[in-house]
């Protein structure tokens, strides 16, 4: 059975390229388009891993994955950062958050795959 | 009443002056910040067409492609697709002559059996003859030792007669060996005559049934050869179609893109609607910054490190502080923090 994948960002535009690379490897793929709509979609809905942005209306990356965090069911998922931030003290702020890693855009869908077969269980 | 009017009006004046103030040191401490508003403004469709350009680029590729992929396959449905049509139908045709030539020789097989059967019934015969022959010439010997037997009894007289009867002895010999050597050719020949016919007939019996087995193997093949090269066609004209999709769709692409050019062109009149402010506003602002050179100076820095603070990009950045862009390359980007 296939892995399915939460893409958080609030570009449509993003969410679909992400979708389309990942539904090409063969990934199920839910979206949400703010950390608040995506931890409604957590609710019901098991996932692999979680492609997240980091500065998004309503709630952002960072508050999303500290509220992910603190659930027990989601403390172990893989949760990648993909946002256009390189700055390293946003970086070493995602990682104190909880990220897995974190992918600066624009994304090559290659890379992109092969770092989500690394932090897949 | 003139002397509250002048109070009031000078209590007005002062607000308005503070307020007049106020509105000077924001002004010149966002007008100076203007220019790296615009700055942004045309990076980012700068960004954005090179992006686009990028795009099309990649449709190009794919719609030369698509092309390439609807002409050869064109070219198999008219020249190569015909030319197997016709090569089925020429095996068809080779086959039927094949069978018609194994008939043929099956035909003329079993004449040649009759014949060598007729040479074995003569053969036959002959040997029959031969053997009348033989006996004929025993006969003869006998008659000659007869005739030997009464030629003694009669003394003198019969020593010529003697004689002939030792002729007709030698030459009833003489026909006995003869015979005998036909008798054994004619055996020969016609078992000869018989093996030949036995392999003709033989020949000849790989007969209807083996040569329509044949037939109906090969003409098997031919059908499935046949249907294979339908299907074959069958999946080019959909490959056609679906380049000529392909090609369809990249239009579609190309005029949505399109986009960009009146997303350039409307940025680049609000960054001429921008200059225009900042130039009008600069002048009135120059004179108040003559006569109060302070006024505006902690401004512009506080709302300079507030553009700053929104940026999220390096290249922002580069653009707000006029700096050489880092040479980053796009995509490569990853930090696993595991």
């Amino acid at each position: 059975m296939s892995k399915t994948i939460l893409i958080v960002d609030d570009s449509t535009a993003m969410r679909q390229m992400v979708s389309y690379t990942l539904r090409q490897a063969g990934f199920g793929v839910i979206e949400g388009s703010n950390g608040q709509e995506a931890l409604q979609k957590l609710e019901s809905e098991r996932v692999a891993l979680i492609i997240t942005d980091l500065n998004m209306p309503v709630m952002d990356g960072l508050t999303f994955i500290r509220q992910l965090r603190s659930r027990a069911a989601w403390r172990s998922t893989p949760v990648l950062m993909l946002t256009t931030e390189s700055q390293d003290s946003k970086r070493q702020e995602g990682k104190a958050a909880g990220a897995t890693g974190w992918i600066v855009k624009p994304f090559h869908p290659e890379k992109l795959l092969n770092t989500i077969s690394r932090v897949l269980p | 009443m003139t002397r509250l009017f002048i109070l009031i009006r000078s209590l007005v004046s002062g607000r308005r002056s503070a307020k007049l103030e106020q509105l000077a040191a924001e002004t010149a401490g966002f007008l100076p910040n203007l220019p790296a508003l615009e700055r942004q403004l045309l990076d980012s469709v700068a960004y954005l067409e090179k992006s686009v350009v990028e795009v099309c680029a990649g449709f190009e590729g794919m719609a030369t492609r698509a092309r390439q992929s609807v002409e050869l396959a064109s070219r198999m449905q008219t020249g190569e697709g015909s030319d197997v049509e016709d090569l089925i139908a020429a095996s068809r045709k080779t086959l039927d002559e094949l069978v018609e030539q194994i008939k043929r020789g099956s035909k003329v097989s079993s004449l040649a059996v009759e014949r060598m059967q007729a040479v074995d019934r003569a053969s036959r015969e002959i040997v029959h003859a031969l053997a009348e022959a033989e006996r004929i010439a025993f006969v003869n010997k006998l008659l000659a030792l007869n005739a030997k037997i009464e030629a003694v009894h009669v003394g003198e007289l019969g020593a010529s007669f003697a004689v002939v009867a030792d002729e007709i002895a030698q030459q009833a010999e003489h026909a006995n060996a003869v015979t005998g050597r036909i008798l054994a050719l004619m055996t020969d020949l016609s078992h000869t005559a018989g093996l030949a016919a036995r392999d003709l007939d033989a020949m000849a019996s790989v007969s209807q049934e083996t040569l329509e087995t044949s037939r109906s193997g090969v003409e098997a093949t031919l059908k499935r050869l046949t249907h294979t090269h339908e299907q074959m066609q069958q999946s080019l004209d959909a490959s056609v179609s679906q380049g000529q999709e392909v090609t369809q769709e990249v239009a579609r692409a190309v005029m949505a893109l399109q986009f960009q050019d009146r997303v350039n062109q409307r940025v680049n009149h609000v960054v001429e609607g921008l200059t225009l402010m900042r130039t009008s506003i600069a002048r009135p602002l120059e004179a108040i910054q003559k006569e109060t050179p302070w006024i505006g100076a902690e401004r512009m820095r506080e709302v300079s490190a507030q553009l700053e603070d929104t940026c999220t990009m390096n290249a922002e950045r580069d653009v707000l502080r006029q700096t050489t862009p880092s040479q980053e390359s796009e995509g490569d980007d990853i930090e696993l923090f595991v």
